[in-house]
C-alpha cells in the first residue's frame, strides 16, 4: 500500500527540520492470523473422507430376514462425503454454499456418480421451488407488506410484554404459512429490533430481549412444518417420499397434519418462553401510539403491494387446489410458484438487481443437499444404512421406531441443516419403515416434524443465526433453553403419533 | 415519501405570515409510466407462443432418401416457446435470467418435457464449468492480477504507436484465454482510456482511437474461441456436441484447433487496422514511464495473487492432460475447474460476498440456453428442422454447407445473444452434417469460431457496448469496420476449413 504521509524517525531527527519525505512508504501488511480452528476442521472433514474412501469393505448390513445388503465401493465413498459434508457445514469452514458445490465436485472427481447426475440434482426441481418462495419473501420486504403486517399487529397487540411475546411468535408463525422461515426471520428481525429499543435504550442483553429473540428462532422453525411454503425441507421431503413410496402428498395434506401440531408447539413454546424468561417489565408504555403512527405513515396500500398479494395469494390457491381439482394436477409444483416469479418481474416489482441479490449461497447450500442425499440414496448407502438401523429396532414396537427415528432427525437437524437432515435421515427411514409394517406417512410426519425445529444449536437453522445476531443471547443460554424445548417437542409430537393423527386418520400401521 | 419541511402557499399566506404547517406533508406520487415498447413485445411473444402452439400440426419433413420426419406435438411446442424465449430476450421485456426460468416453467406447465429434465438441465455439467471460469475471472479481478498484467505489458512494449496497439491487443486476447470475454472487456477498457489520454489529451476522436477501442472488441471476440473459458458458448456447444454424438471434445483438443484460428485473426486484424486506420503519431512520448511508475506502485505479488496464479496454471495444465493421465481419465472438467472453486475459497481469496456477486442472472440464462437446446434434442423437433434445412443444400457440396451454416451464424450472432445462437445452431447443424457426410466437428468448430466474433452491431455482444463506451466511434463507424472485418474472418476461416484444419487432423468428411 502507498501511502504519502510522514513519518517522523524519533529522537536521532534535528527539531527544527524534519527529515526528507521518502519517495514511498510501504506500510507493513497486518500480520498474517492464521485461523488454527478452520484449517482443523477442514483438515478434520477430508481426512475422515479419506480414510473411510481407502479403508477395505465393509460388512454386509443383514435384515431381519436374512438378506444381505452389501455396501459398494460407490455406497462407502458415498458415507465418506456425508462425512466430509457433515463436519464442513456444522464448523462452517467454508460458506455453506460452497460446500455444496464441493459434494459435487468430489461425486464427480472420485466417480462416486457421474458428472452429469451429480451436477444436475443441483437443479432438481423441489431447489426451484425454493428459488420461488425465497423470491416471495423478497417480494413481501420489498413491496413493504411485511412492515404493514407488522404494525398493524403491533397495534393490535398492545403495551402487555407477555402479549408481545404471544403477538411475535403468533406473527411469526402466521408469516412462515406464506413465506420460507429465513425470510421471515430475516424480516422480522429489524422489527423486533425496533419493539427492543422501546423496552430497553441501551440495548442491553434482559430477559426480554432473550426470550423474544430466541421466540423468533423456535416459533419460525415450529411455523415453518405447517405449510409447503415455510421452508425448504418440506418441498424435498415430498420429493423423496415420491420416489421411495410412489405416493404423492398434496399441498393440504401436508398442513391438515401438521397444522394442529405446529400451533400447539408455538402456544407451549410461549409458555415455556414466558417461564424461562419471564420479563423484567409487565409493560412497554407507548409501544401502541408508535406502531399506529408508523402504520398511518404507511398511507395506502400501493399498487405493488396489491399486486403482490394477489399474486401470492392466487400461487397459494393454485398448490392447494392442485389435489382437489385433476385439471389441476399434472402442473408441476415448482413450476406454479416460478409463475409467481416471473409475474413479479413483468410486472417490474421486481429488477434485475433483485434477481442477483436472491441469497445464492443457499440456493447451492439446497443444491448441495439434494445432490448428496440422492447420492446416498441412488449408491446404496442409504439402504445399507438403514438396513444396520434397523438391527437396534428389530424387536421394537412401532411407537419406540417412529420415537426413534424422530429423535434420531432431532439430533441431525441440529448438526447439520435442516434439508440435509431431511436429505439423509429420511430414505433411511423410509426404507426401515415397511420392515417394522409402519405406514410411510407417520415416519414422514414425524421425521419433518423434528427437522424443522433445531431449538439446541445455532446452525442448525439459518432463522437461529440470525437470532443470535442481536447479541441478546450466547450459544450456551440457546443450547440451555434448547434442551428442555426438545424435550417439550417430543412429548408434544409422542401425543401426536399416539393419539390424535391416528384420530385425524392419518394410516400408521401398514397393511401387510 | 414523508416530508416535514415548510411550503409557503402563495402571496395571501406570505403577506399574513406562513400557515401553519401541516402534521405530514404526502408528496404526490410520479405518474407512472407505462413502458407501451416494452408491453408490445411481451405480449407479442406470448401471442406467437399461442399461435404456433395451438395451430393445427405443421408437414413431415422429408429428406432426401425420402424418409418421412414427422414433427410431434411436443416438437412444435418447442418451436413456440423459442419463439417466446427470442423475443423476450431480443427486446429485453424481462432480464435475461428471468426469461431463462420462463423457459423451464413452460416446459413444465405445457407438458413439453418432464419437470425434472427441464429443470435440472439448469446445472448441466456445462453450465458448473462456466461457473468455475466465471470465479476464476472473479478471483483474478479481484486479487488486482489482470491490472498487473496490463501495467507489465505497457513496460515492455515501448513507445511506438504500431507496438503499443499490437500489445494491448496482445493483451486483451491472452486474458481471453483464462477470463470471460465480457470481464476482460470490462478491465482493460480502463487501461485504453489511460492509454489513449497520454496520445490525445483532449480525448477527441482520432483514427488511432477508434482503431483502439474497436480492435479491444474485436480480439475479445477472437481471442475468446481460444479456450473454453474464454466464454460460456464454447462450454454449451461441446456439452451440446457430446449430447448428439456421444463423443467428448477435451479442452486441449479445443485449443489445439482454435489457436492458430484465434491468433492469425488477432495478428491479421492487427495488420488490418494499421494499414486501414493507422494512427497519426508515431509514438506516444511518457507512456513508458508511467507505465513504470503505475507497476512500481503495485508493489511485490501478494501471497493471494501468487496462489491465484497458481491455482489457475494448475487448473489449465490439468484440464489440458487429465484425459491422458490414467488415473484421472474418467473426470470430468466441470469437476477439475470447480476444483478451482473450491481453492479459491478454502484459501480464503474469494469470501461469501463474492458469490453473491457472480453474475446469477447469466447463470440462469445459460442453464436456459442448455434446457431448450436439449429440449429441441429430445422433442425431436432439432431432426425435422435439420431436414428441412437441408432441403436448401441439395445439390451443394459439403464444405459450402459448412460455410454457408458459418456465414449464418454470423449475421444471426450480431443480433442475438451468442448462447442463444449456439442452442439453437448447433444441434441443428450437428443433425444436418450428419445426413450430408460432413464430420461433426468441423461444423461445430466452424460454428464455434464464427459464433464469437460480432463485428457489426453493437448488441452482438458486451465488449462491443463496453467498447462504444469510449465515446470515439459511432454506430456507422463500427458497422463499417466490422463488414470488412468480418469478410476478412470468412476468408480466414474459409482457409481454415480446406486447408489448415484438416491438416491439423480435424476430421472433415466422414461416410454417411
Amino acid at each position: 500500500m502507498l501511502m504519502r504521509i510522514k513519518k517522523s524517525k524519533g529522537s536521532a531527527v534535528p527539531a527544527r527540520r524534519l527529515p526528507h519525505t521518502p519517495e514511498s512508504v510501504h506500510l507493513a501488511r497486518p500480520p498474517h492470523k492464521i485461523d488454527w480452528k478452520r484449517i482443523l476442521f477442514i483438515s478434520l472433514g477430508a481426512a475422515l473422507f479419506f480414510v473411510v474412501y481407502f479403508c477395505p469393505g465393509w460388512p454386509d448390513a443383514v435384515d431381519p430376514k436374512g438378506a444381505h445388503f452389501s455396501l459398494s465401493h460407490e455406497g462407502k465413498a458415498a458415507l465418506a462425503l456425508f462425512l466430509l459434508a457433515g463436519i464442513w457445514w456444522v464448523f462452517e469452514v467454508l460458506p455453506i454454499g460452497v460446500t455444496g458445490i464441493a459434494i459435487g465436485v468430489i461425486q464427480a472427481l472420485f466417480l462416486i456418480r457421474p458428472a452429469q447426475a451429480a451436477f444436475s440434482d443441483f437443479m432438481d426441481p423441489s431447489v426451484w421451488f425454493i428459488i420461488g418462495s425465497l423470491v416471495i419473501g423478497m417480494v413481501f420486504t420489498k413491496t413493504g407488506l411485511t412492515k404493514r403486517m407488522a404494525y398493524k399487529m403491533l397495534s393490535l397487540v398492545g403495551e402487555k410484554t407477555s402479549r408481545i411475546y404471544l403477538g411475535c411468535m403468533v406473527m411469526t408463525a402466521a408469516l412462515t404459512h406464506v413465506m420460507a422461515h429465513t425470510a421471515v426471520a430475516a424480516t422480522l428481525y429489524p422489527l423486533l429490533m425496533a419493539i427492543y429499543s422501546l423496552y430497553d435504550e441501551e440495548n442491553k442483553p434482559t430477559r426480554f430481549g432473550k426470550g423474544l429473540f430466541i421466540g423468533l428462532a423456535y416459533t419460525a422453525g415450529a411455523g415453518s412444518i405447517i405449510t409447503l411454503l415455510g421452508s425448504a425441507r418440506a418441498a424435498v421431503a415430498i420429493g423423496f417420499f415420491k420416489d421411495f413410496t410412489g405416493q404423492e402428498l398434496s399441498f393440504f395434506e401436508l398442513s391438515y397434519y401438521l397444522f394442529p401440531l405446529g400451533w400447539a408447539m408455538v402456544i407451549i413454546l410461549w409458555l415455556f418462553l414466558m417461564a424461562v424468561f419471564p420479563p423484567e417489565r409487565k409493560t412497554i408504555p407507548g409501544l401502541r401510539e408508535r406502531a399506529q403512527a408508523l402504520y398511518a405513515r404507511l398511507g395506502p396500500m400501493s399498487r405493488n403491494e396489491i399486486l403482490a398479494l394477489v399474486i401470492v395469494l392466487s400461487a397459494i390457491l393454485v398448490l392447494s387446489l392442485r389435489s382437489f381439482v385433476p385439471f389441476l394436477n399434472p402442473l408441476d409444483k415448482s413450476a406454479v410458484i416460478l409463475v409467481a416469479t416471473l409475474l413479479f418481474f413483468l410486472a417490474n416489482i421486481l429488477t434485475v438487481q433483485d434477481l442477483e441479490e436472491l441469497p445464492w449461497n443457499i440456493v447451492l447450500l439446497f443444491g448441495g443437499a439434494m445432490s448428496i442425499g440422492f447420492c446416498l440414496w441412488k449408491t446404496g448407502a442409504a439402504q445399507w444404512l438403514a438396513v444396520q438401523w434397523l438391527a437396534m429396532f428389530q424387536h421394537a414396537p412401532w411407537f419406540v421406531f417412529v420415537m426413534g427415528i424422530a429423535f434420531f432427525v432431532l439430533v441431525m437437524t441440529n448438526f447439520i441443516m435442516n434439508v440435509a437432515a431431511i436429505a439423509i435421515s429420511l430414505p433411511v427411514a423410509l426404507v426401515i419403515a415397511p420392515y417394522l409394517g409402519v405406514a410411510p406417512h407417520v415416519v414422514f410426519f414425524s421425521a419433518l416434524v423434528t427437522a424443522g425445529m433445531p431449538f439446541v444449536l445455532l446452525v442448525g437453522a439459518a432463522p437461529n443465526a440470525i437470532a443470535y445476531g442481536s447479541g441478546q443471547f450466547t450459544s450456551a443460554e440457546f443450547f440451555r433453553a434448547g434442551i428442555p424445548a426438545s424435550i417439550l417437542l417430543m412429548v408434544v409430537l409422542g401425543i401426536f403419533i399416539w393419539f390424535i393423527w391416528p384420530l385425524m386418520g392419518m394410516p400408521v400401521l401398514a397393511s401387510p | 415519501m414523508f416530508w416535514s419541511r415548510k411550503k409557503p402557499e402563495g402571496e395571501k399566506a406570505r403577506k399574513d405570515g406562513l400557515p401553519q404547517m401541516p402534521e405530514t406533508i404526502y408528496l404526490a406520487k410520479a405518474p407512472r409510466q407505462i413502458d407501451w415498447k416494452r408491453v408490445f413485445f411481451l405480449l407479442l411473444g406470448i401471442a406467437l407462443f399461442s399461435v404456433v402452439y395451438s395451430c393445427p400440426s405443421w408437414p413431415d419433413a422429408v429428406d432426401a432418401s425420402g424418409r418421412h420426419v414427422p414433427l410431434t406435438h411436443q416438437g412444435k411446442a418447442t418451436f413456440a416457446l423459442l419463439l417466446l424465449a427470442l423475443t423476450w430476450w431480443i427486446f429485453e421485456v424481462v432480464p435475461v435470467g428471468v426469461t431463462g426460468i420462463m423457459i423451464g416453467v413452460i416446459q413444465a406447465l405445457f407438458l413439453i418435457r418432464p419437470a425434472q429434465a427441464a429443470f435440472a438441465n439448469f446445472m448441466h455439467p456445462s453450465v458448473w464449468f462456466i461457473f468455475g471460469s466465471l470465479v476464476i475471472g472473479l478471483a483474478f479481478t479481484k486479487t488486482g492480477l489482470t491490472k498487473r498484467v496490463a501495467y507489465r505489458m505497457l513496460t515492455l512494449v515501448g513507445e511506438r504507436t504500431s507496438m503499443i496497439f499490437l500489445g494491448c491487443m496482445i493483451l486483451t486476447a491472452a486474458l481471453t484465454h483464462i477470463m470471460a470475454h465480457s470481464a476482460v472487456a470490462a478491465s482493460v477498457f480502463p487501461l485504453l482510456r489511460a492509454v489513449y489520454s497520454l496520445y490525445e489529451e483532449d480525448s477527441r476522436p482520432t483514427r488511432f482511437g477508434k482503431a483502439l477501442f474497436i480492435s479491444m472488441a474485436f480480439t475479445c471476440g477472437a481471442g475468446s474461441i481460444i479456450t473454453l473459458l474464454g466464454s460460456a458458448r464454447g462450454a454449451l456447444a461441446v456439452g451440446f456436441f457430446q449430447a448428439y454424438t456421444g463423443r467428448e471434445i477435451s479442452f486441449f483438443e479445443l485449443s489445439a484447433y482454435m489457436f492458430p484460428l484465434g491468433w492469425s485473426l488477432v495478428i491479421l486484424l492487427w495488420a488490418f487496422f494499421m494499414i486501414f486506420y493507422g494512427p497519426e503519431k508515431k509514438t506516444i512520448p511518457g507512456l513508458h514511464e508511467r507505465a513504470k511508475m503505475l507497476y512500481s506502485r503495485l508493489g511485490p505479488m501478494s501471497p493471494s495473487e501468487m496462489l491465484t496464479v497458481a491455482i489457475v496454471f494448475a487448473a489449465l495444465c490439468l484440464l489440458s492432460v487429465y484425459h491422458r493421465v490414467p488415473a484421472l481419465e474418467n473426470a470430468d472438467k466441470s469437476a477439475i475447474i470447480l476444483v478451482s472453486t473450491v481453492l479459491f475459497f478454502v484459501l480464503r481469496i474469494l469470501a461469501v460476498k463474492d458469490l453473491q456477486e457472480l453474475p446469477w442472472n447469466l447463470v440462469l440464462l445459460f442453464g436456459a440456453a442448455m434446457s431448450i437446446g436439449f429440449c429441441l434434442k429430445e422433442t425431436r423437433a432439432a431432426d425435422w428442422l435439420a431436414v428441412q434445412y437441408l432441403g436448401l443444400f441439395r445439390a451443394a457440396s459439403p464444405m459450402l454447407f459448412v460455410m454457408v451454416t458459418a456465414f449464418l451464424v454470423l449475421v444471426t450472432i450480431n443480433w442475438m445473444m451468442n448462447v442463444a445462437v449456439i442452442a439453437i445452431f448447433v444441434p441443428v447443424s450437428l443433425v444436418a452434417a450428419s445426413q450430408l457426410g460432413v464430420a461433426p466437428e468441423v461444423m461445430l468448430f466452424a460454428s464455434l469460431a464464427a459464433a464469437g466474433m460480432p463485428f457489426m452491431l453493437l448488441y452482438g455482444s458486451a465488449p462491443n457496448v463496453i467498447a462504444y463506451g469510449s465515446g470515439l466511434f459511432t454506430q456507422g463507424e463500427f458497422f463499417k469496420i466490422g463488414f470488412q472485418a468480418s469478410i476478412l474472418l470468412m476468408v480466414v476461416l474459409g482457409f481454415f476449413v480446406w486447408g489448415l484444419w484438416p491438416i491439423l487432423g480435424m476430421p472433415i468428411l466422414v461416410n454417411p
